[in-house]
This record gives structure tokens, C-alpha cells and sequence, in this order.
């Protein structure tokens, strides 16, 4: 009988350093799991925040780039060739939503349908992209929007900034 | 020695062998999960690091022209060592740093000069003058 008490101290010896052992892992892996999600998130909205922003950055020039391939198609040399802008402005909607589609594909940022409008004068004109929606950024964790429209001038051919 | 104290010695040994074998596989993979949240965490930094760079960059200018329309029309409308100069510089500016390279998924677009730079990795992606394969192109930034 005497024999069993040193045994039976080692069996709850070993327990509680293995209850201690699990009670600081769990701790620390709960605490290291928050922790990761919690920068997952952060993380996720910078870069969410980053790619709409490389998105608006570029949208001007989207726009400028359907407006130069839609006068190419047209065989226009310069903004003053344009008789009819509403006829025009038709030959750039379709190029402008293959922009649209490529910046969804490739960076993962929606750019809503719209209306674009042209106003000619001389050999200036200003072309607008006009939507209700946003553009949309949106992941599992995060969702991020920005104003979708945006105007530019062109005079000759190029993009007045 | 008796029969008894024998078989409380080796209770005892295996009981610090054991408590011993639980503390260690509990602590190691505890670090290495740290250890991997750690470099996780350092890489999508630097990389965001890199991106906010690239971003500042397009929205500078270069003799009254975009840098954006610079780069995304490099192809078209040539890419002179002034430009290129000027390009390093600002880069210097934002990197805080001498040694960046910049390329896209073709090309090198920015040699690095006598190093190899390889910490912070990250890319934007800009549209291009269109092409039907190709309406965006994706650079990205290399800096030390």
C-alpha cells in the first residue's frame, strides 16, 4: 500500500505537466489563430484597397484606349473627323466592355455597365463613362467599392491628365 | 535495489519521457505555425509594400506625361534612357532603396544595377493601347 503513493504522485506528476503543457498550447494556438485572422483580414484589405485603386487609376486610360481603337476602326485620323459622336460613341462601348471584362478577369475588380457620352468641340472632345453601380472589389472576407465614373479630355488624339 | 524501488525508478523514468515527449511535440509545431505566420505575414507586407510603390509611381509624371501611359505604352511609343533615368529615380524615391529591378511577364523593363534584389516583391496591373489578346499587362516591382 505504502509502495503505490510515490506511483500514483509520478501518474499525477505527468498529468498535470501534460494538462499544463495542452492548457498553454491551446492558449497560444487559439491566440496565434485569431491573431492570423485578424492579419489574413488586414492584409486582405489593403490589398483589396490597392486593387481598386489600381482600377481607377487606370480607367482613364481604358477609356482613352477604346476611344483611339474605336477612331482607328472608324478610319478617323483626328477627334475633328467625328460628324456624328452618338454613332461614334457606339463603336467604343463594345471595346470599352472588353476592358471591363479584362480588368474582372485579370485583377478581380468589377467595373459596372454604364452609359458613355461624347461632347465634340473642335478638336477637343469629353468623354464620359457614367454608372449608378461601383466598382466592386469582393473576396470572402472583405468587400470593397469605389465611384465608377470618370471623365477625360482628349485634344488631337491624346489624353489631357 | 528491491523488486519495488526498481519499478518506481522506472515508472518515474518513463514518466519524464513521456511528459518530456508531450511538451516537445506541443512546442514544436507551436513555433513552427509562428514561425510560418511570421514569413506569411513579412511576405503580403512586402508585397503590399511593393504594390503602393508601383501605384505611387503610375500617378507620377515625366515631362508633363503620365508615368502609367509611359509604361502601359512602352512598347508603342518607345522607352528612352530618359525616361528610364527618371524612372530609377523616382523608384529610388519610393523604395528608399538603390538596388530594384522592374519587369513584366515578357520583358525586363528596369535592369538592377551590380545586385540582385530580391526582399520585396509585389505587381500592378495596367491596361494597355488595345490589343485582342491583351488588354492588361501586370509589372511588377523587385526592390532590396
Amino acid at each position: 500500500m505504502k509502495g503505490i503513493v510515490p506511483l500514483i504522485l509520478i501518474a499525477f506528476a505527468a498529468m498535470a505537466s501534460i494538462l499544463i503543457a495542452e492548457g498553454i498550447f491551446f492558449n497560444v494556438f487559439i491566440g496565434s489563430r485569431a491573431a492570423k485572422e485578424e492579419t489574413t483580414r488586414e492584409l486582405e484589405i489593403l490589398t483589396a484597397v490597392n486593387k481598386i485603386e489600381m482600377v481607377k487609376r487606370g480607367l482613364p486610360h481604358a477609356l482613352h484606349y477604346s476611344f483611339l481603337e474605336a477612331m482607328k476602326e472608324a478610319g478617323y485620323n483626328s477627334v475633328e473627323d467625328i460628324k456624328d459622336s452618338s454613332e461614334f460613341v457606339k463603336r467604343i462601348n463594345p471595346i470599352f466592355n472588353e476592358y471591363r471584362m479584362a480588368s474582372e478577369e485579370n485583377i478581380g475588380v468589377k467595373i459596372p455597365g454604364g452609359e458613355i457620352t461624347l461632347d465634340i468641340s473642335g478638336n477637343q472632345a469629353v468623354l464620359s463613362f457614367s454608372s449608378s453601380g461601383l466598382l466592386a472589389y469582393e473576396s470572402e472576407f472583405v468587400k470593397v467599392y469605389d465611384k465608377s465614373s470618370v471623365t477625360i479630355k482628349i485634344v488631337g488624339n491624346s489624353l489631357i491628365e | 535495489m528491491g523488486l519495488k524501488g526498481f519499478a518506481i525508478l522506472t515508472i518515474a523514468i518513463v514518466g519524464i519521457i513521456v511528459t518530456f515527449t508531450a511538451i516537445l511535440a506541443i512546442v514544436v509545431p507551436l513555433l513552427t505555425l509562428k514561425y510560418h505566420l511570421a514569413i506569411e505575414v513579412k511576405n503580403t507586407y512586402e508585397y503590399n509594400n511593393a504594390e503602393l510603390a508601383l501605384l505611387s509611381l503610375v500617378s507620377k509624371k515625366h515631362n508633363d506625361e503620365s508615368m502609367y501611359r509611359i509604361l502601359s505604352e512602352r512598347g508603342t511609343n518607345g522607352f528612352d534612357s530618359s525616361v528610364q533615368e527618371d524612372l530609377k529615380g523616382k523608384l529610388a524615391l519610393l523604395t528608399y532603396s538603390k538596388c530594384f529591378k522592374l519587369v513584366s511577364e515578357s520583358e525586363t523593363i528596369l535592369e538592377p544595377e551590380n545586385c540582385d534584389p530580391v526582399e520585396n516583391t509585389g505587381g500592378i496591373y495596367l491596361f494597355t493601347p488595345y490589343n485582342q489578346n491583351s488588354l492588361v499587362e501586370k509589372i511588377t516591382l523587385v526592390y532590396t
